[in-house]
């Protein structure tokens, strides 16, 4: 407030108070004064503008993230859910079997006639070589890859070679398993066995039809 | 220029996902477009050389436990085979059978001191070719 106390001192006249030249300067003075304070003042009004706004749009950035954790945790608890339907379909599909094989059981048995038991699937070793084909483009290649690789006891599919749409591919397995009897089940292909051993497997391979 | 069959190769990993996006593929004069994929990890070298081999109509070969017979040498010089990311690893009747990580390696100086020489090119991952020509010597 320099400017208040900036005017010259006011002479008192002889009569009838201040000079009123003097007065009119410590007018135009405080005036003066006055409008650069008001200068401020829209100053810094503009100020806590803008920051007003940033803060807002903090606080939806902060609202947004929080949305985000939100969507992603219920999409976990929707996939969570997922899983138990399936758990419970397959100990459903579990007990269903044993209750059938329960009231074949109670059924007259002696009368059915005797049926030997399945055989058990071929083991493979857990080095397979596997020879399939015909693949005509990267993309059948990369899905009969992909899906072998999704086998359960599957532990590293290697395409070694690749001839005129055949491919050699090592399979390796974390342990012996039924190879052949997962890749009918499971795989979208149609397979056609053409040699086989322990540790080799030669196939064609087809498509699977698409469901009518 | 790039190779019409290389391009149609870096297409179709595009359209199965297998590559990274890359808008523009941009590399320095002379480099090759599966050089500049490779390096920035854009897209996995084995499925880059499948989709080579597979457009090209060659052979592909993995080299994981392949380890050159040195005297293959002779025919393609190390420093050669390094360079053009190749490396050698048969010689049948008169043929050398040379795994490639590119699809056009120059190897006219083998051709030039070989002329009776057939080269017969296999397509191969560009680190597996890498790693076979270390374990040369070893």
């Amino acid at each position: 407030m320099s400017g208040a106390n900036s005017h010259p001192p006011l002479r008192r006249a002889l009569v009838g108070g201040y000079q009123v030249a003097d007065v009119e300067v410590a007018l135009a003075s405080l005036e003066l004064t006055l409008s650069q304070l008001q200068l401020e003042l829209e100053a810094t009004k503009k100020r806590l503008a803008a920051a007003e706004t940033r803060a807002a749009d903090e606080h939806d950035r902060d609202q947004r993230a929080r949305d985000t954790e939100r969507r992603l945790e219920e999409a976990e608890a929707e996939v969570a859910r997922y899983r138990e339907t399936a758990d419970e379909v397959r100990r459903l599909r579990e007990r269903l079997a044993g209750a059938i094989r329960e009231l074949a059981l109670d059924l007259d048995v002696d009368e059915l006639p005797a049926t030997p038991p399945a055989p058990a699937p071929a083991l493979f070793e857990t080095e397979v070589e596997l020879h399939a084909g015909p693949f005509d483009d990267l993309a059948s290649l990369n899905a009969f890859e992909q899906a072998l690789a999704m086998l359960p006891g599957v532990a590293e599919v290697y395409v070694r070679g690749l001839d005129a749409g055949r491919t050699t591919i090592d399979l390796t397995l974390h342990e012996p398993a039924p190879l052949l009897q997962l890749m009918e089940e499971r795989l979208p292909f149609v397979l056609d066995v053409e040699s086989q051993d322990a540790a080799h497997l030669s196939l064609t391979v087809q498509p699977a039809p698409l469901a009518a | 220029m790039t190779d019409p069959t290389v391009d149609a190769a870096i297409e179709d990993l595009r359209q199965l996902g297998l590559l990274a996006l890359l808008d523009v593929l941009t590399g320095r004069p002379g480099e090759r477009p599966e050089d500049v994929l490779l390096d920035l990890n854009l897209v996995d070298g084995h499925a880059l050389a499948l989709a080579l081999a597979i457009r090209s109509g060659r052979r592909f070969l993995g080299l994981r436990r392949v380890t050159p017979d040195h005297r293959l040498f002779l025919y393609l010089p190390l420093h050669l085979a390094q360079r053009e990311r190749v490396v050698p690893l048969a010689l049948e009747d008169g043929q050398l059978r040379v795994a490639s990580a590119y699809l056009d390696p120059d190897l006219s100086s083998v051709a030039e001191r070989f002329p009776s020489l057939e080269l017969e090119l296999v397509v191969s991952p560009r680190d597996e070719v890498l790693e076979a020509l270390q374990r040369v010597g070893a």
